[in-house]
């Protein structure tokens, strides 16, 4: 029958390049669309994101404009006491705006010695603040869960202890850093590594927390406080209850509570206000109806002048199945071509222009640890016949679907009424 | 070989109602060569088909070599026509795409447990029977109108059937092929004992076979 099917293609040949060519459109063009949408796939069905921000709530401060202009570290405190005594909160901790998905595009470059250095991203964190249990940040080293928060350490990602410290326990050991002025920090913590949030520039990304040196120093820019509830709780009435007590409590500093929003939303804020996908989303979709119509009218109309053809098999006991798979396949090989054609352009395109695929690392601070754990973001061959692979299911399916409906229908014609026809 | 009791045939529309054949009993020996004639529409074809399993009547049985098949399924019906049917069309319906080898071995494509070597063989033989051997590459536009109809006939016979059914074989052909292709039935009747069932206009080449069933009105006359 294969041999049959590559004649009758050849026969038909002009009408068979339409397809061939509506098939290449929609495998390139999956191809491409689905490449810019990976890195953002990819992160977002990760399972373990290193921290949980279930329940986790960010409550901004604003300066009301009459007093003080910064707030002080008595204030923060105060703040958190009054919190951390709600029966309904677990924990909570001041942060920066730098703490995961909160922020982004913090990048600077930690080194052990001159030899060694690596592109990592930074959050800065309040010494002392309980904030990786607010945020469900899982620590590794050391073995009790107890990080010294003293100011001047660090704490690494799981990626970088593997990376400088392979097969020890890093605490207590001295990485240099040219954040500031090239300053020495102690490590007092690793914990698991961290995926940001569905921005691909800084997704998956060795993290180091800074402590900050200066506990007496107030918090500048915008104050914030992080808690987590406890599971099941009324979060608007309790949100609702804690605007209005601590605008009462702050009304002598002049500042006030802006908002309470939740964690998680946050991040998917900041996310949707970089995130061009929805739009690529529609044109994929696009491109798969305009494939499906395409292929599906060609294939009536040439199912149309084969009408006789199909009755004549009929007659000679061909079954309606044993002829729709004849059918099928002529639109699948037609499909197959295409794609491998596509492929070898795709190939000579990435080849000739020497694009990398792979997510930049320029911005992302990959270190191998990172990239042998997301082969298939940072690997350009795995990478690509992953996104291949997908695009080709994409044609595949488009080419026989457009193609069973208008075959089974044309075959639902009796051959006497087919062979009648001249 | 043959047998229809009480077939009729009814074409229902929204406005009308045909009765292409009505009560129409027949009986065809087997290694008979019986040719059905009348005037256009008087449900020569229309026979033809149901005979053939093409068609199904609105009511009657029919009967091919032993067995009912008028309750057959698709598949079934699909199955018997590979095996027991050959069929020669007035417009030969060659498929223009493929060669005459491809084209006679369209029926093959359909039989399980022939191996691709066997099916080509089978062909050949077939293909050298009508005397077409040195035409086996050549597509369909490169033949005569009675080079066609030869590999109609090859296509036929190469699924070795019992019943032959002949739809005005030699309708689109000058009176010499159409000798030609009269002349290769009879032999395939006389020489491989096949049973065949034709339908033509033409008087002379009737009254070669061994019995003629005149048809009018969807009804069997004579």
């Amino acid at each position: 029958m294969i041999r049959h099917i590559f004649k009758q293609l050849w026969f038909y040949k002009k009408k068979s390049a339409w397809l061939l060519i509506e098939s290449f459109i929609i495998f390139t063009c999956s191809w491409f669309i689905i490449n810019s949408l990976w890195e953002r796939f990819y992160v977002s069905n990760l399972e373990d994101r290193g921290f949980d921000t279930r329940d986790c709530w960010v409550l901004t401060l604003h300066n009301g404009g009459d007093g003080q202009d910064i707030i002080g570290k008595a204030e923060t405190d105060m703040i958190n006491d009054y919190l951390k005594n709600l029966p309904e909160i677990l924990y909570s901790a001041p942060a920066d705006m730098t703490y995961p998905g909160l922020y982004s595009n913090n990048n600077y470059i930690i080194y052990t010695d001159s030899t060694n250095q690596v592109l990592q991203r930074t959050i800065d964190r309040q010494s002392g603040a309980g904030d990786l249990d607010v945020i469900g940040i899982k620590t590794i080293f050391p073995a009790d869960g107890k990080i010294s928060d003293a100011p001047g350490t660090v704490i690494i990602s799981e990626d970088i202890a593997r990376k400088f410290f392979p097969g020890e326990n890093p605490v207590g050991k001295i990485v240099r850093s040219n954040y500031g002025n090239s300053s020495t920090y102690i490590v007092s913590g690793v914990i698991n590594s961290i995926i940001e949030d569905c921005m691909s520039d800084t997704s998956p990304v060795p993290v180091v927390m800074y402590n900050q040196s200066n506990l007496n120093e107030a918090i500048d820019d915008t104050p914030i406080i992080i808690f987590r509830t406890r599971p099941g709780c009324d979060s608007e009435k309790l949100n609702g209850m804690i605007t209005k007590d601590l605008n009462r409590m702050l009304e002598s500093c002049g500042y006030m509570v802006e908002e309470i929003t939740s964690y998680e939303g946050i991040i998917q804020e900041m996310s949707r206000m970089f995130d061009r996908s929805p739009l690529l989303y529609i044109i994929l979709v696009f491109l798969i109806i305009n494939a499906f119509l395409s292929i599906a009218s060609y294939t009536w109309l040439s199912l149309e002048t084969r009408k006789q053809e199909t009755g004549l098999r009929k007659a000679v006991g061909g079954t309606s199945a044993a002829i729709r798979l004849q059918y099928l396949t002529e639109a699948i090989i037609l499909c197959i071509t295409a794609i491998v054609i596509g492929i070898a352009i795709i190939l000579n395109i990435i080849l000739i222009l020497d694009i990398d695929i792979a997510t930049s690392t320029q911005y992302c601070a990959s270190i191998p640890e990172t990239i042998k754990e997301h082969p298939l973001l940072y690997d350009s061959t795995a990478r690509f016949i992953a996104i291949t692979s997908i695009a080709v299911v994409i044609s595949i399916i488009t080419a026989a679907i457009s193609s069973v409906i208008p075959t089974v229908k044309s075959l639902k014609a009796s051959p006497t009424e087919t062979l009648k026809e001249e | 070989m043959i047998k229809l009791t009480q077939i009729s045939k009814i074409y229902r529309t929204t406005e009308i109602e045909t009765v292409a054949l009505e009560n129409i009993n027949l009986e065809i020996r087997g290694g008979e060569f019986v040719s059905i004639m009348g005037p256009s529409g008087c449900g020569k074809s229309t026979l033809l088909n149901i005979a053939g399993i093409l068609d199904e009547p609105t009511s009657g049985k029919v009967e091919l070599d032993g067995k009912d098949v008028s309750s057959l399924g698709t598949k079934e019906a699909a199955a018997f026509r590979n095996c027991k049917l050959g069929f020669v069309f007035q417009s030969f319906h060659l498929i223009p795409s493929l060669n005459v080898i491809d084209n006679v071995q369209i029926p093959l494509m359909y039989r399980k447990g022939i191996s691709q070597r066997q099916k080509k063989e089978m062909a050949t033989a077939m293909i050298e029977k009508v005397g077409l051997i040195h035409r086996m590459k050549h597509f369909p536009s490169q033949l005569s109108g009675g080079q066609c109809q030869r590999v109609a006939i090859a296509r036929a016979l190469v699924g070795d059937p019992k019943i032959i059914l002949a739809d005005e074989p030699t309708g689109n052909l000058d009176s010499k092929m159409g000798s030609e292709i009269m002349s290769m039935l009879h032999q395939i009747n006389k020489n491989d004992g096949k049973t065949i069932l034709m339908v033509t206009h033409n008087e002379a080449q009737a009254r070669q076979t061994d019995r003629i069933i005149r048809m009018m009105d969807g009804r069997i006359i004579e």
